[in-house]
């Protein structure tokens, strides 16, 4: 028997039972803009539950910037500790850092918060080796489990960190994405912007992985069903939600700090009795000038940097 | 940039192969929708920045890494509890379920490899350079998984020569 012939095998094996084709690109487009506005900011880290979140986005001089406080290039834009921090960086030094410094106001709110657990991410955000560290994407640390849960990110992303954060809470609010959004300015004269949106895994079998977790709109948390009338959808159960308060501040063209607080409760006023950590003390952290990490290098399809295998190629060059 | 009227149209022409691959490597066509469906959505998400001559690779390989992600996730799966070794298996006949039979007693990365090279007609090169192994590794998976397959699939006489 020949390659032709096992190919063959094959084929007529995948097509004696093969259903029809029951995606839709509008189904799977959805579920791709859920997956960018999780990565944008409300992501609800890792676990196996569905998640809520209240988020408050402060974007600090947003479109300004630019492509500055990722690389030190914009130094004089920079706050001279975020320079010196870029200038001495170590990156076998940040599980400590992250929790002396975020841990550590945390710990303000929250005494019993326990030992972080550290992560350092690719592009495509997968955990990286500590030999990679340098190259990393994203770096977090995070504290107790899904059900009460405190974490801070530093992430390389231009797709999170682009955009209008304005528009951004009107097109959630409108979407139905957002529970509550509001856009504020800070003394420093940063924006502010506060939301709620409910989120959980793409589908019941991902879930044990946590790996990939769906926005809800508000209306899907009230009916329970996620695109009613999709047999393909399984309904929400109540336990599976929960919110998620955070604070952001978005550094550059691609660079952001998220801090957020993760609950697991029922509806969004189960959820606002279960804080602990006040938004101020999450802007503390996420304005660290300290709390920085360096643009990542760019990988052999022009991409950021990933782990060896997993590259993509981009079109897009320009950081 | 690219539109989203390009992706639709990809995901259409693409779509159902992409889930034939995924079907081959997880073993049940409700998991390989779900694989493909999230694999196209991060293929959605990427869209704008992946190159056009890349958007084949890009999502095969998205694809396949969602499959072997579950797979790694779902220690339960029945694909995932067939050993390997497959020796003390029945006598194979000619069948659609010694077809099923034969690839869940490989490997998921072997049928990984498998659904690439023989299903998708994937060069050894290519097949590396999805799953991220060496071409070396691409030839021992598939002559081992050959191997395997003989023991389930009467006839299977098949070999790399020619390849």
């Amino acid at each position: 028997m020949t390659h032709t012939d096992l190919t063959q095998i094959l084929r007529d094996h995948v097509a004696a039972d093969e259903p029809a084709f029951g995606l839709d690109p509008v189904r799977v487009s959805a579920a791709g803009a859920r997956l960018r506005r999780r990565r944008r900011g409300w992501q609800a880290a890792v676990g196996t539950l569905a998640v809520a979140a209240v988020t408050t986005t402060v974007l600090g001089l947003a479109g300004t910037l630019g492509g500055g406080a990722d690389d030190g290039a914009d130094g004089a834009r920079l706050d001279p500790a975020t320079v010196s921090a870029l200038g001495d960086y170590d990156a076998s030094r940040m599980p400590t850092l992250l929790d002396e410094r975020a841990g550590g106001v945390l710990r303000g709110s929250v005494p019993d918060l326990g030992a972080g657990t550290f992560r350092a991410t690719d592009d495509q955000g997968q955990r990286i080796p500590e030999r990679y560290w340098d190259k990393a994407s994203g770096m977090s640390i995070a504290y107790g489990p899904l059900s009460h849960r405190y974490e801070v990110r530093l992430l390389h992303a231009r797709s999170e960190a682009e955009g209008d954060a304005r528009r951004i809470c009107s097109d959630d609010l409108a979407s139905g994405y957002a529970f509550r959004c509001t856009v504020t300015t800070s003394a420093d004269g940063d924006t502010v912007v506060s939301e709620v949106v409910a989120v959980r895994a793409l589908d019941e079998q991902m879930r044990g992985g946590g790996a990939t977790w769906d926005a809800l709109t508000r209306q899907e948390l009230e009916t329970g069903e996620v695109l009613p009338g999709d047999p393909s959808q399984r309904p929400i159960l109540p336990e599976e939600v929960h919110f998620v308060r955070s604070v952001e501040v978005v550094h550059s063209e691609t660079f952001l700090t998220n801090v957020s607080e993760t609950v697991q409760a029922p509806d969004l006023a189960s959820a606002d009795a279960l804080w602990e950590v006040p938004v101020a003390a999450m802007t503390t952290i996420a304005t660290d000038p300290v709390l920085v990490i360096p643009r990542p290098p760019i990988g052999e399809g022009g991409c950021p940097w990933t782990l060896p295998g997993t590259g993509v190629t981009c079109s897009t060059t320009k950081r | 940039m690219r539109s989203e009227g390009e992706f639709d149209e990809f995901f259409t022409a693409r779509g159902p192969a992409l889930r034939r691959l995924a079907y081959l490597v997880v073993g049940d066509w409700h998991t390989a929708e779900d694989v493909t469906q999230n694999a196209l959505a991060k293929l959605y998400v990427a869209w704008p920045r992946v190159r056009p001559e890349s958007v084949e690779a890009y999502a095969r390989k998205a694809v396949v890494n969602e499959a072997l992600s579950l797979l790694r996730r779902r220690r339960d799966v029945p694909v995932a509890q067939v050993r390997e070794d497959a020796a003390g298996a029945a006598p194979p006949t000619p069948s659609g379920t010694d077809v099923r039979a034969a690839l869940a007693a490989l490997p998921a990365q072997q049928r990984a490899v498998v659904a690439l090279r023989f299903l998708d007609d994937q060069s050894v090169a290519e097949t590396a350079r999805v799953l991220g192994i060496s071409e070396g590794t691409v030839k021992s998976h598939t002559s081992r998984a050959i191997a395997t397959l003989r023991l389930h699939v009467a006839d299977l006489v098949l070999s790399e020569e020619g390849r």
